[in-house]
């Protein structure tokens, strides 16, 4: 491990260091196999996360939301910038050294009925990570696992059940379970509770949270939810096909959003209250394809205050102050 | 740790008694479907004047392998004119059930409308109005009313149009069975009227497409414009936005309060989410486990709720202007759907128990006008 570890980057507090991250999947290729056409997923995305934080991602469908969260976790392969996790360049490791990480960063998908394999019983899927990288001796697995179960609201006897025999909140529990069963600093959370009813939802967002409280998590909770994000996170991304447009704290960005995509995307959300009239911004048209995104700033399409500056270059990913960034022409005057 | 055994597990001798038993009743419900009958057997009277829709103790049942599921068991309701009636709910509460009972599209056999009345007030084309009810209608006069005078809206606009038909020729077909009479320039102009209705920029482009060709939001708007092209005088739109984006959404919930106001119809809006539902409805009808337990204006409804699962759901949500640490959230859940208990469903969930709700199951009350609940907190004191 000692070789791969890179003094300059270790500032203790950033669990999680991305500079400028950047992933393509090929849409064409020649015989060759050289490609001539390609989707950018995530572009030039940096961030950093301090441990026992959230961050909240936010973005529509198909803004790379999921694609970026994969990427840190190196499910897929970036094809640009740096992954640094606890002060370790995790960009270039090979497979085993990336063995050792692994049970550090673990990810909780968004759909529990097809993420959970349905031929092993719930106290096998639990066992097994934790007996493949050796968390605790092999005699006391079975209570190491039976502790984690209560610890994540699951009944002792759900033990030699299947994953068929639970409901979507219960099922979400054992996912839970076992991305933490191998005592992991960071966890992905991918949508995780978008596939449940509402009092459901606030069970499983109040466990999320009390699990970090108690186990000192870093989460980046990926989610479409707004309102869901400003609950559960610290730091808030806005993503808009592929780029970050906005990073802050949870205050900034919701006090104060400064895109104009993050002031729209917090006015089209219902509020449950009927008396409640808001000035809301009606974007027009749909979102661009990102496999042939507009030129310039990738928003000027739907923005209603592009000027022809935003049609020609890409706003710089700036500074604002306090950590807020945004990337926008019409704040940089 | 002990093994417990598991109580939903049958053994197949009680399968087979279920299935012998389901088949007895499915029989005689499918005949009474398929039967042909006069006008004056399903003719009915509209208890209020003012209504466009009244449901009155509705029973859908689905007689599976597991034992019968009372999808929707005794939901009454009614939807006046002119008005948005927001049916909300999580899933498996009968929401959905409810509106395919409406339409008459509970998929049977083992889906089948057991027992109740759906009287729908329909106007024909001479003017004069009827009362139908639709639960006792033949299937083969269902054609009076479902798609033109009730027309639907599916919450999965990717699959509910046919990839195989441009938009405009499954557009054409809505004019050609509603005015067999129609030429083809007449089907044409009506459906181009009808796209930029619902505001598509270039409705003759969208003509000649294929589903596939269009985004989601898009899709969304040529089923919009597909249920308005029969002028309906009811439209009944089940989780309209829930496949959408929120900016999208929020196009689509602009189009349909607009069109309201335009088609002079009213709209049953059923979704999960209580922001459209403040957002849209007049009238809210709140479902658990396939009962109404509270339904009032919606000013009531979120102001002054009364049901405990009610005034759960609005907590549990986290809202941007909430500043909380945890969630209030409502322990346990739904219960199963094959054996309900006779008491009330949220007995087990619920914080405000007494004593009476171990009883029988809470009949519905009028707290203030116009504002029922189901629920013993809230019963007179004898």
């Amino acid at each position: 491990m000692a070789e791969v570890l890179n003094n300059e980057n270790k500032t203790s507090e950033n669990i999680l260091e991305v500079r400028n991250l950047r992933k393509c999947f090929p849409l064409k290729k020649t015989m060759t196999g050289k490609v001539t056409q390609e989707l950018v997923a995530v572009d030039d995305v940096s961030f950093t996360l301090k441990a026992g934080e959230t961050l909240g991602i936010v973005g529509e469908s198909g803004c790379g939301k999921t694609t970026l969260g994969r990427t840190i976790l190196k499910l897929h392969k970036s094809s640009g910038g740096k992954i640094i996790f606890d002060g370790v360049d995790i960009t270039d490791l090979k497979p085993k050294q990336m063995r050792e990480i692994r049970k550090q960063m673990q990810i909780i998908f968004q759909d529990p009925y097809s993420s959970l394999p349905p031929r092993s019983t719930v106290g096998g899927i639990l066992s097994e990570p934790v007996a493949v990288h050796n968390i605790v001796p092999k005699s006391e697995v079975k209570d190491y696992v039976l502790d984690l179960m209560e610890k994540c609201g699951l009944r002792d006897y759900y033990y030699e059940r299947y994953p068929h025999e639970f409901s979507g909140g219960q099922r979400q529990r054992i996912c839970i379970a076992r991305a933490l069963s191998v005592k992991p600093k960071l966890v992905i959370c991918d949508e995780p509770v978008s596939a449940l009813d509402v009092s459901i939802q606030a069970q499983i967002i109040n466990l999320l949270k009390q699990l970090q409280k108690d186990m000192n998590l870093t989460y980046v909770f990926i989610s479409h939810d707004l309102s869901v994000v400003k609950f559960i996170s610290d730091k808030i991304g806005v993503m808009y096909l592929g780029s970050m447009v906005e990073f802050g704290t949870k205050e900034d960005i919701f006090a104060n959003p400064l895109h104009p995509y993050t002031q729209a995307l917090f006015s089209a959300i219902p509020q449950p209250d009927p008396d409640l009239k808001m000035n809301r911004i009606i974007l027009k048209g749909d979102i661009p394809s990102p496999a042939n995104p507009p030129k310039g700033c990738r928003f000027h399409t739907r923005c209603p205050y592009a000027t022809d500056k935003c049609k020609e270059e890409v706003p710089e990913y700036r500074d604002y102050g306090n950590g807020h960034f945004v990337a926008c022409h019409l704040l940089q005057k | 740790m002990s093994k417990i055994k598991n109580a939903n597990r049958l053994t197949g001798k009680e399968v087979r008694a279920i299935a012998k038993q389901n088949k007895k009743i499915i029989r005689k419900l499918e005949a009474y479907k398929n039967r042909k009958a006069e006008e004056t057997e399903y003719l009915g009277h509209m208890s209020k004047p003012e209504n466009i829709l009244e449901i009155d103790n509705l029973h859908t049942y689905f007689f599976t392998e597991q034992g019968v599921v009372k999808a929707v068991n005794g939901v009454s309701f009614d939807i006046p004119k002119n008005t948005t009636v927001g049916v909300v709910g999580e899933s498996g509460c009968g929401k959905s059930v409810t509106s395919m009972s409406v339409m008459r599209l509970v998929q049977g056999p083992t889906g089948q409308i057991y027992s109740g009345s759906i009287r729908f007030n329909a106007k024909l084309d001479n003017g004069e109005t009827k009362v139908y009810d639709i639960a006792k209608m033949p299937m083969d006069d269902i054609h009076k009313i479902r798609g033109n005078q009730i027309a639907m809206i599916f919450q999965e606009p990717m699959t509910s149009l046919n990839p195989v038909f441009t938009i405009g020729q499954q557009l054409d077909e809505v004019t050609f069975i509603n005015h067999p009479e129609a030429t083809k320039e007449d089907a044409k102009a009506k459906s181009l009227e009808m796209l930029d209705l619902v505001g598509i920029a270039m409705p003759e482009r969208v003509y000649d497409a294929y589903p596939h060709e269009l985004s989601g939001g898009m899709r969304q708007r040529v089923m919009i414009s597909m249920a308005l092209a029969s002028d309906p005088r009811l439209i009944i739109a089940d989780e309209p936005t829930t496949a959408l984006d929120v900016t999208i959404q929020a196009q689509i919930l602009d189009l349909l309060r607009d069109l309201k106001t335009r088609i002079d119809g009213s709209i049953m809006l059923i979704t999960h989410d209580l922001g459209i539902i403040a957002e849209m409805a007049d009238y809210v009808v709140v479902m658990y486990a396939g009962r109404v337990i509270e339904k009032g204006p919606v000013s009531e409804i979120f102001h002054n709720p009364l049901h405990p699962y009610t005034i759960g759901l609005q907590k549990s949500k986290p809202t941007l202007s909430s500043d909380s640490d945890t969630l209030f959230n409502i322990p346990g859940n739904v219960p199963n759907p094959v054996n309900m208990p006779n008491h009330c469903y949220f007995k087990e969930r619920c914080g405000k128990c007494i004593g009476k709700c171990s009883g029988e199951y809470p009949r519905m009350i009028e707290v203030t006008p116009n504002h029922f609940v189901a629920c013993h907190l809230y019963g007179k004191e004898d």
